[in-house]
């Protein structure tokens, strides 16, 4: 029994680059062999491949530096020097029991970031149970706002001072950091 | 009556098993290296060494930049000594980091002007392509053409199908393995090959 035409059966298009790189089981080469008879196609493709193989021979191997290998044992030696101490132990810390696999960072990211979002979350609760220190006090126009206790007490303290600094202690006094002219 | 083994079947069997024998040494060497043993690393660097500068050379065109290439490819084998396991061929292995760093370099070299490695290439090949018997000037100079033209249109090739092409071509490689290194399947990589060498056929028909 003949072969497939290999071109018109484009599930076997290797068949015609196995047989010009000389690849081809020794069986199906004799089977093209019979086909080509027949089929000038083949016969064309097969020829212009086979050109084709022959001219990328001409791009032959480059020398290689001879310094090559030198250099890359000079890096290997100076990242192991630069691992120094933590990196050998890092190297032979245990992996995961059971398992010769690699320690990943992938799995750790989301916990670390668990963590972190845990921690903040811990950070930044204010019980609603606890009273601040801020009292509610309105305005001459009946708005509340929100005063600081210790604001309020430095600002009575400031005005015990002024009342004890103007003359007399008279209630009437303007102000001691505003000396009315007329008693100078 | 015993049957005649045919030749071609024998010598098959013997190609594939020293195949399997290769494979096998490679994986132990890299156990080996895992294992803190230097002396198995200079063996496979002694093994592998040229195909992979050959290939990367052919990928990005540039002797040097193909040598710092393979530089960081044998380094990497080197830092991933303590997590090799032996699931896939080494060979695969290996080429899938030359192949993944060629495609790099030559993604951040795209946009560079004054691309050299043709200028290189071609005083290479004058230095390469003298055999013992010297030919003549016009022998040399029909062959420096010739030489430019295979390798522009390599590089005129998209990368995908160039790195197949030069696995294909110039290390040898079973599609299979191909496939491996590419990350695809097997009819893709003889997809990809029959579109190149399409291509290929297209540009240099004038040689033939």
């Amino acid at each position: 029994m003949g072969m497939q035409c290999p071109i018109q059966a484009r599930e076997h298009p290797e068949v015609l680059l196995n047989y010009c790189a000389g690849k081809l089981h020794p069986e199906t080469t004799s089977l093209l062999h019979e086909h080509m008879q027949s089929c000038p196609e083949c016969r064309r493709f097969v020829k212009a491949q086979t050109a084709l193989w022959n001219a990328l021979d001409a791009w032959q191997d480059a020398p290689i530096s001879p310094a090559f290998d030198r250099r890359l044992y000079s890096r290997i030696a100076g990242r192991e020097a630069q691992k120094g101490v933590f990196g050998r132990f890092w190297d032979r810390m245990p992996r995961a029991p059971f398992s010769s696999a690699p320690f990943r960072w992938q799995p750790a990211m989301p916990v670390a970031a668990a963590c972190l979002f845990l921690t903040a979350g811990v950070l930044l609760y204010v019980p609603a149970g606890i009273p601040t220190r801020e009292i509610p006090v309105e305005n001459s126009r009946g708005e509340s706002l929100a005063v600081d206790v210790e604001q309020v007490e430095r600002t009575l303290d400031d005005i015990e001072m002024l009342r004890q600094l103007s003359p007399a202690g008279q209630p009437g006094a303007k102000s001691a950091t505003a000396p009315d002219s007329r008693n100078l | 009556m015993p049957r005649e083994v045919p030749q071609h079947f024998t010598s098959e069997r013997v190609h594939n098993d020293m195949a399997a024998v290769a494979v096998e040494f490679d994986a132990e060497l890299m156990l080996r290296v895992r294992d803190g043993d230097a002396e198995s690393f200079v063996l496979l660097l002694e093994r592998h060494r040229g195909p992979v500068i050959h290939f990367l050379h052919r990928m990005v065109q540039n002797q040097g930049v193909a040598e710092e290439l393979a530089q960081e490819v044998f380094l990497r084998v080197y830092r991933s000594r303590g997590s090799y396991e032996p699931t896939a061929k080494f060979t695969t292995w290996l080429f899938r980091i030359a192949t993944h760093l060629a495609l790099n370099s030559l993604r951040d070299r795209r946009g560079e002007k004054g691309h050299e490695s043709l200028d290189d290439g071609q005083q290479e090949g004058v230095r390469l392509q003298v055999p013992d018997r010297q030919p003549s000037i016009e022998q040399q100079m029909l062959r420096e053409v010739r030489l430019g033209e295979v390798r522009q249109a390599i590089a005129a090739l998209p990368d995908k199908q160039r790195a197949a092409v030069l696995m294909h071509k110039y290390q040898d490689m079973e599609y299979s393995q191909i496939a491996g290194v590419l990350c695809c399947s097997e009819s893709a990589v003889k997809s990809l090959l029959f579109r190149a060498y399409e291509t290929l056929r297209a540009r240099l028909a004038h040689m033939a």
